[in-house]
């Protein structure tokens, strides 16, 4: 569950979140809709700890307060940003195996093989990431972001670069997690069928 | 498997594929070294250390500023930020995964610089590699947190020399310097000199880690 209230983050002079008040509840598909930049990343960059937001009153993931419980909120959080980022000398799978073992998960291998073949990777798993197309980059992201089966997962236009397959596949495992009570912030240019409310990201604050 | 552990492997599986910086670093060695082996004739310079310690702080901090960059230019350092880990975990991963890098280019350096200059230390070699392998770890550290201080600004590569080389300097290369010039002339001060080396190591890599933790 994801929790903001009065929350305010600004880069130098330029306030780009301004007492913005959010609400993603458990089993909840958000998707945050508004002009290029409104702060739509800038507001999933400070949720998941990559930037620090200036102030807020209430700023929790699952109940607990992003500047107290940092390393918490990061395993709590699976993040799929607008240019997922991959060591190109590595293959798909040492990719995710690296993550999951970063995130002290048991098993990475298995898992990692397992999550490949959930979106449709597992015949490109041993070849080098730096050799991936646009969309199966963005597939590799979107493994990445739901391995560690995080609660709360914040995407960033997932859809980029995704042929009708991969949509297909992004969107049942998004479903999927609904199901299973993951909030869900979602960046798009357009509110897909699925999701469950919209809301608009204008002049730093949720309208 | 331990987080630092993690980074470590990741790192050298990086580097070993790719062995961008590594061979890059060792060729600029080499380079510094010939030039200074056919630049300086009849000087007291080449029957010091001096010139092995030049060679290892200017491309051992490349290869560290190197890491770091690219890390920054992927954008894989968010990648790591984002693992729920410490920020002091994430910096000793980062440390010592350029270490072993700078181990290996510093094993490189001595060999060559043995080779070109001949060998100064004598029965003392394995002793001077040794003093060598624990300069590199107060390298590895001021230069790791430099470098992903200067990395995301403009020029970074720059700011990142500018800040470590005159920190390096006058404390873990001064010592190094003490420590092997002590073993080429058989002076007393080499204890001394290895202590203040060993401390300065620590006190970088302890206020490397205690930095990266507070500065989140």
């Amino acid at each position: 569950m994801i929790k903001l209230n009065a929350f305010f983050k600004s880069f130098g002079p330029k306030k780009v979140l301004r007492s913005l008040d959010l609400e993603v509840k458990d089993g909840e598909i958000v998707t945050l809709v508004g002009n290029n930049g409104s702060g739509k990343t800038t507001l999933l960059r400070s949720i998941n700890t990559l930037d620090k937001p200036d102030d807020y009153d209430v700023a929790e993931i699952d109940g607990y307060d992003l500047r107290s419980f940092p390393e918490e909120i990061r395993s709590r959080i699976g993040y799929l940003p607008h240019n997922p980022a991959f060591y190109p000398e590595l293959t798909g799978f040492e990719n995710l195996r690296f993550w999951l073992e970063l995130n002290s998960i048991r098993d990475a291998e298995s898992r990692a093989r397992g999550f490949l073949a959930k979106v449709g990777l597992i015949s490109f798993g041993d070849d080098l990431s730096g050799n991936y197309s646009r969309g199966m980059v963005q597939r590799l992201g979107f493994a990445m972001a739901i391995s560690h089966t995080p609660t709360t997962l914040l995407l960033d236009e997932p859809f980029t670069g995704l042929d009708s397959d991969g949509i297909a596949i992004i969107e049942k495992l998004l479903t999927k997690l609904r199901d299973e009570n993951c909030s869900i912030l979602l960046v798009s240019h357009e509110s897909p069928s699925y999701s469950d409310r919209t809301v608009e990201l204008d002049r730093g604050g949720i309208s | 498997m331990n987080p630092i552990q993690v980074l470590i492997r990741k790192e050298l599986k990086v580097e070993f594929r790719s062995l961008q910086g590594l061979v890059a670093s060792a060729m600029l060695s080499f380079m510094i070294l010939m030039s200074l082996r056919f630049s300086v004739i009849d000087s007291i310079i080449l029957q010091n250390s001096g010139i092995l310690w030049a060679s290892i702080l200017l491309t051992g901090l490349g290869l560290v500023t190197h890491i770091s960059t690219r890390e920054s230019e992927r954008g894989t350092v968010d990648l790591l930020k984002l693992a729920p880990i410490t920020r002091y975990q994430l910096f000793l991963g980062r440390m010592v995964g350029s270490l072993v890098l700078l181990w290996i280019l510093s094993t490189i350096i001595l060999v060559i610089y043995v080779i070109l200059f001949g060998n100064p230390f004598a029965e003392n070699l394995l002793l001077a590699y040794l003093i060598v392998l624990i300069g590199c770890t107060g390298l590895s550290a001021v230069g790791t947190l430099a470098a992903s201080s200067a990395t995301p600004l403009h020029g970074g590569w720059m700011i990142t020399s500018l800040f470590a080389i005159p920190i390096l300097l006058f404390t873990v290369i001064e010592a190094a310097i003490r420590s092997t010039d002590s073993l080429i002339s058989g002076s007393s001060d080499f204890e001394l000199a290895f202590m203040l080396l060993i401390m300065y190591n620590v006190a970088f890599v302890t206020g490397g880690a205690w930095l990266s933790e507070i500065s989140d």
